[in-house]
């Protein structure tokens, strides 16, 4: 026989922390049944009262029915039911538990990339401290080159040269 | 040819003069004499080279790109901009030329040379007292006191404008470092989630087990309830059936009784009776 219930023994507070906002009311609705299976547990004691044999041998008028009944009474057990389903949710645990290891590993790859790159970030030099040359190594896309692209003052877009469409003599003096 | 060979003589005898002079300058000044830049043999004294601690003479090297596409190994570069220019005296002159001459002629030294250095110029006349001269003296007076009034204000201000500009600068990089810190933490969160799964399936076992547990106990409950209810029979029906027993007896006694009484022996009674009576009053008395 499997192990009797006795007590609920699963952490719902712990249970509840963990669950993503998105699926609290597939938890909740879970939980409901729970409660439900609870009560029907509770509504019975774990052992039935005992019969007071002693009494009935008294009172009882047929003869040999008290012993009769106490004899097989006694020596019938009641039957604990058949657990199939346990098996089910154990085959369950055996898919997902795979599934969550691969899930977790993903993610780990991610954190670890991301603590890669922001450790890369935090061994840069600070602005204050760069000088215009390593700003230009570092951030060559931004920094003023005069050999290769050279520009005007105040190298911003707008006052880089003077397109042609502007100058065109078309419209005459 | 006794010329030429008296001038290569004379080129022997120079040549010995010069390296014996030249190790004795060497000698002397070694410390200060470090060659820089030796690539191309240029020996450039290093006092004259003032201010190397804040413009070396080779660039440092910054690892990798600070854009996107840089992920490759990162060197830690010890190289800082200096915030303050070296120092100086006057405000011209390096303060490595007073260290060099400091060993030799001690604190003073700098500045003897410096007045007899002046002296030698104005009085030969290599420095001319000029139009141009007298202009600059007025001008150097005048932004001398302009800068000690202003200047504090005009640096507080324009250094407020470039530490905006810095603090814009590091924002940007603080924005990219926060945007992989919540990836990390939003990951590490659905990490810690996924794991409650294994709560769900006990939750789950639990489940199967309860309903097992409420069924014997329903089970066990009803066969008691059979089997007391039979005994509870039992004895209810003979308590009952000794009940109507009992009544019917009495009822048939007292019927009977009430129909043994004959006139007659009512009479007898009440004769005996009377007579009871007189006894127990006259006891009484």
């Amino acid at each position: 026989m499997a192990k009797r219930f006795t007590k609920p023994a699963i952490n719902w507070v712990e249970l509840e922390k963990r669950v993503p906002p998105e699926q609290k009311t597939n938890f909740f609705a879970f939980k409901g049944k729970v409660d439900s299976y609870l009560r029907r547990v509770l509504a019975n004691p774990p052992e039935p009262p005992k019969i007071n044999w002693d009494e009935y041998q008294k009172s009882v008028p047929i003869p040999g029915l008290v012993d009769k009944f106490k004899k097989e009474y006694e020596a019938f057990k009641v039957p604990f039911p058949q657990d199939t389903l346990t098996s089910k949710v154990e085959e369950q645990w055996k898919e997902l538990e795979p599934q969550i290891k691969a899930f977790c590993a993903n993610l780990q790859k991610e954190i670890e990339a991301s603590q890669k790159e922001l450790q890369r970030i935090k061994s840069l030099p600070k602005f204050e401290e760069m000088t215009m040359e390593m700003f230009y190594e570092l951030y060559p896309d931004q920094a003023l080159d005069p050999v290769n692209k050279p520009t005007f003052w105040p190298h911003t877009p707008e006052e880089q040269g003077v397109s042609p469409e502007k100058t065109s003599t078309k419209g005459g003096y | 040819m006794s010329k030429l060979m008296f001038s290569q003589s004379s080129l022997v005898i120079i040549k010995l003069l010069w390296s014996k002079l030249s190790k004795f300058l060497t000698m002397i000044f070694r410390p200060f004499i470090q060659p820089r830049f030796n690539k191309q043999f240029l020996f450039v004294p290093n006092f004259i080279l003032a201010h190397t601690s804040t413009c070396p003479a080779s660039k440092p090297k910054c690892g990798a790109s600070a854009g996107k596409g840089g992920t490759t190994s990162i060197k830690k570069i010890d190289f800082k901009r200096a915030e303050k220019s070296a120092p100086c005296r006057f405000g011209f002159i390096p303060e490595e030329w007073f260290q060099f001459f400091h060993s030799k002629t001690g604190v003073t030294g700098p500045y003897i040379f410096g007045l007899v250095f002046v002296n030698y110029l104005v009085s030969k006349e290599i420095y001319v007292l000029e139009h141009e001269y007298y202009s600059g003296l007025s001008y150097v007076v005048i932004l001398y006191f302009i800068s000690k009034k202003m200047a504090p204000g005009i640096g507080a201000s324009l250094d407020k404008e470039v530490d905006a500009e810095i603090a814009e600068w590091e924002k940007g990089r603080a924005d990219q470092m926060k945007v992989f810190e919540t990836t990390i933490k939003d990951a590490k969160d659905a990490q810690w989630r996924a794991e409650g799964q294994k709560i769900l399936i006990e939750a789950k076992k639990e489940n199967v087990a309860m309903q097992l547990e409420a069924v014997y106990r329903e089970r066990a409950m009803r066969l008691y309830q059979m089997v007391k209810g039979r005994l509870d029979y039992h004895v209810k029906k003979r308590r009952t059936e000794n009940k109507l027993h009992q009544k019917w007896m009495i009822a048939w006694i007292l019927e009977n009784v009430h129909k043994s009484i004959t006139a007659d022996f009512q009479k007898q009674a009440l004769n005996q009776a009377i007579k009871d009576l007189a006894l127990a009053a006259s006891r009484v008395k």
